[in-house]
């Protein structure tokens, strides 16, 4: 949800979607996951009006340059982090990245030092379930900001080549289909530490 | 298994988040039924689901009764595993900020259970290191547990919750959150609030 531009169907606030009766419950646990989802969204947008939620950036296109930015191209990439990870193998690096251009882009792959295996999972409505393991790219449209954010996509670092311990910067090369390479320092924030940008987690 | 994915694909809905890519939704094609007034953050589950009874080995080798060992207390239930980037971990440590923002007792009454969803990597000492990241200062460690596979799937299967695939990597997103009463009425995944948490436990506590 968070990596495309589509904000969530709106609800009036305050109200909570919930388990219906009468639904299989096999299909009802599955619906749940995804109906949490929105609620998560409604709620960060409820409780975190004005900052950088998923929702919030993705309806956003205001041209304030982030501080924090690296730009190439049309496109600026910010806010990214890498949690310090609880396990010693794998970690993960989510980011914002705005489209000021009026083509549309894709970050197709990356690469980092500190792992082995670098690859990006961003949510697509595309994927089918079982293609979990595959790589899948980040699109970036024209004039649209899109973020990976936890539960909703991420660039993985597997295979680590040492310990990530917050404080840490890590470099990590994007690799856009139109805009090319950009380099970034991506610090590594503390297991508890609040996400940059106001996200939620 | 697999009927499980594709009934959730029909429904316009990926109901398992894998950490390696995770869950998906057109608008969902569920109808979410608002209620005016909820009274949780979390997710409200309709009808509530009675607190599961499986036995699986703690990260101390020892069985671990759920239904004996957690009876009428608030507690939460997430499957997942330790070698996922982004979902468990994100889960775990809401979970923390949550009760660190807890006052006691509560704090101190609250279990916190995590079942692998890989019991092929997840021995009892990977799973105790991996949780200590998250709860060092908390006065209740997390209870790490795992079996074999039939005896995961089968927890999983108890709690109602979607059976994992792909060696455990594509789970369910759902943190259950049983009362006093022994009903979970709420859920949450990572990407919501720990606030959400935080304010919801009180109210399981008082058996809402």
């Amino acid at each position: 949800m968070s990596s495309s531009t589509t904000s969530p169907a709106p609800a009036p606030a305050g109200n909570r979607p919930r388990r219906g009766p009468g639904v299989p419950t096999g299909f009802v646990a599955a619906a749940v996951a995804v109906v949490l989802g929105v609620a998560g969204l409604i709620v960060g947008a409820r409780d975190d009006a004005g900052q950088n939620t998923p929702g919030a950036a993705a309806a956003s296109t205001a041209p304030a340059p982030p501080v924090n930015g690296t730009t190439v191209g049309d496109l600026t990439v910010y806010d990214a982090y890498i949690r310090q990870p609880a396990s010693p193998d794998v970690a993960a690096a989510y980011l914002t990245v705005r489209n000021d251009g009026k083509t549309a882009d894709r970050l197709s792959s990356a690469y980092c030092g500190a792992a082995g295996t670098t690859s990006v999972h961003a949510d697509s409505a595309a994927m089918q379930p079982g293609d979990e393991a595959a790589s899948t790219p980040l699109q970036v449209p024209a004039n649209a900001t899109v973020s990976l954010t936890p539960a909703k996509g991420h660039i993985m670092l597997e295979d680590l080549t040492g310990t990530l311990k917050a404080g840490d910067t890590v470099s990590l090369l994007l690799r856009f289909d139109k805009a090319g390479q950009v380099l970034l320092d991506v610090p590594v924030i503390s297991i508890t530490a609040p996400a940059p940008g106001g996200a939620t987690s | 298994m697999r009927t499980l994915l594709v009934a959730a694909a029909v429904l316009g809905t990926v109901a398992l988040s894998a950490c390696t890519a995770s869950s998906q939704a057109a608008p969902p094609a569920i109808s979410a039924q608002p209620t005016p007034q909820g009274t949780y953050r979390g997710l409200e589950l309709d009808p509530p689901q009675p607190r599961p009874t499986f036995t699986l080995t703690d990260t101390a080798g020892k069985p671990y009764d759920f239904a004996a060992e957690t009876r009428g207390v608030p507690t939460l239930l997430f499957f997942g595993y330790t070698h996922c980037p982004d979902v468990c971990p994100t889960t775990m440590a809401g979970t923390a900020a949550a009760l660190r923002g807890t006052p006691e007792p509560l704090r101190s009454q609250v279990r916190v259970v995590f079942v692998t969803t890989d019991p092929a990597r997840d021995t009892g000492p990977v799973l105790a290191a991996w949780l200590r990241n998250f709860d060092p200062d908390l006065p209740r460690k997390f209870v790490g547990l795992t079996g074999t596979v039939a005896q995961v799937e089968a927890a999983q299967a108890a709690a109602k919750v979607p059976v994992a695939t792909e060696n455990g990597q594509t789970h369910s997103a759902e943190q259950l959150l049983y009362g006093t009463d022994n009903y979970a009425r709420v859920a949450y995944v990572s990407g919501s609030s720990p606030d959400d948490l935080r304010h919801d436990l009180p109210l399981v506590a008082k058996g809402a």
